[in-house]
């Protein structure tokens, strides 16, 4: 890629003295830094030349931004409305316990008068 | 021992206490193990489960207070309240044990003033009762 991206680096390496037909080093380190600094350098000038690019093909103008941004919310009402919901614990309000349905899950509600008829005693025991 | 015997012999126990404590402790599992029977002879589902919930947090006790009383004090649940806050700080319950415990307390106290009626000797109005409403607040509070 470095080599691809930066024509120096070949200049750079014919400069090898020739009796050294492979290095096994590899080229010295002030060598190998000029050439990564230089493709660096090329990466980061392309890199930045597309962004400007880009930002300037997507930015819209008022008027644009302005004819977009109903089709933008269509799309996101329409994103929310289609997308289905979690089967996560969801917390609504408490749930608390209803006259009505209470006793209706009672068959047999007089079985809780034994309860009631503990009043008396209850009294007594608790007077102090 | 039958249930009817244990619950008179708890009763018992409770009016010779000396140390009021002590005596609303047995007053509790008094109620308790007669509303358990009760609950289950009105062929009411997840009894077991929630007189387990309502002696979690202790409000068994509460019941019987209130029963004893013929109504909810805000006295009796301003009390409560306290033992429940310092119970959660303490982490000795968590907030779903002690919400589940008031969710229970709520709906035997309906059903007993319901079968009660009026002038039946017990009152628990879900409107205009302060003190029912100061527990069903710390409840939401606690529900997440």
């Amino acid at each position: 890629m470095v080599n691809k991206t930066s024509p120096k680096t070949f200049q750079v390496q014919s400069q090898v003295p020739s009796k050294v037909k492979s290095d096994p080093l590899g080229p010295s380190p002030s060598v190998a830094e000029k050439s990564l600094a230089d493709a660096r350098q090329t990466q980061a000038d392309q890199t930045t030349t597309q962004q400007v690019r880009i930002g300037q093909g997507v930015a819209p103008t008022a008027q644009q931004a302005l004819d977009n941004a109903g089709g933008l919310l269509k799309a996101q009402i329409g994103a929310r409305a289609s997308k289905p919901r979690g089967r996560g614990r969801r917390t609504g309000a408490l749930r608390e316990p209803n006259a009505a349905q209470l006793l209706r899950s009672m068959k047999n509600p007089e079985a809780l008068k034994d309860v009631l008829a503990l009043q008396a005693p209850l009294r007594q025991a608790l007077q102090n | 021992m039958s249930e009817e015997s244990q619950t008179s012999s708890l009763l018992e126990q409770a009016t010779a206490s000396d140390d009021p404590k002590e005596a609303l402790r047995l007053a509790g599992e008094a109620v308790s193990k007669e509303l358990l029977v009760a609950m289950k002879a009105a062929g009411i589902t997840k009894a077991d489960k929630s007189v387990q919930a309502l002696d979690a947090a202790g409000l068994n006790q509460l019941l019987a207070l209130a029963l004893s009383k013929g109504k909810l004090s805000y006295r009796a649940v301003d009390d409560v309240l306290v033992q429940l806050r310092e119970a959660l700080s303490k982490r000795t319950l968590t907030a779903e044990q002690i919400k589940d415990s008031i969710l229970s307390f709520d709906a035997a106290a309906q059903r007993l003033a319901m079968v009660g009626g009026h002038g039946g000797g017990f009152e628990y109005p879900t409107k205009g009762n302060r003190a029912r409403d100061s527990l069903m607040t710390f409840a939401r509070s606690l529900h997440r």
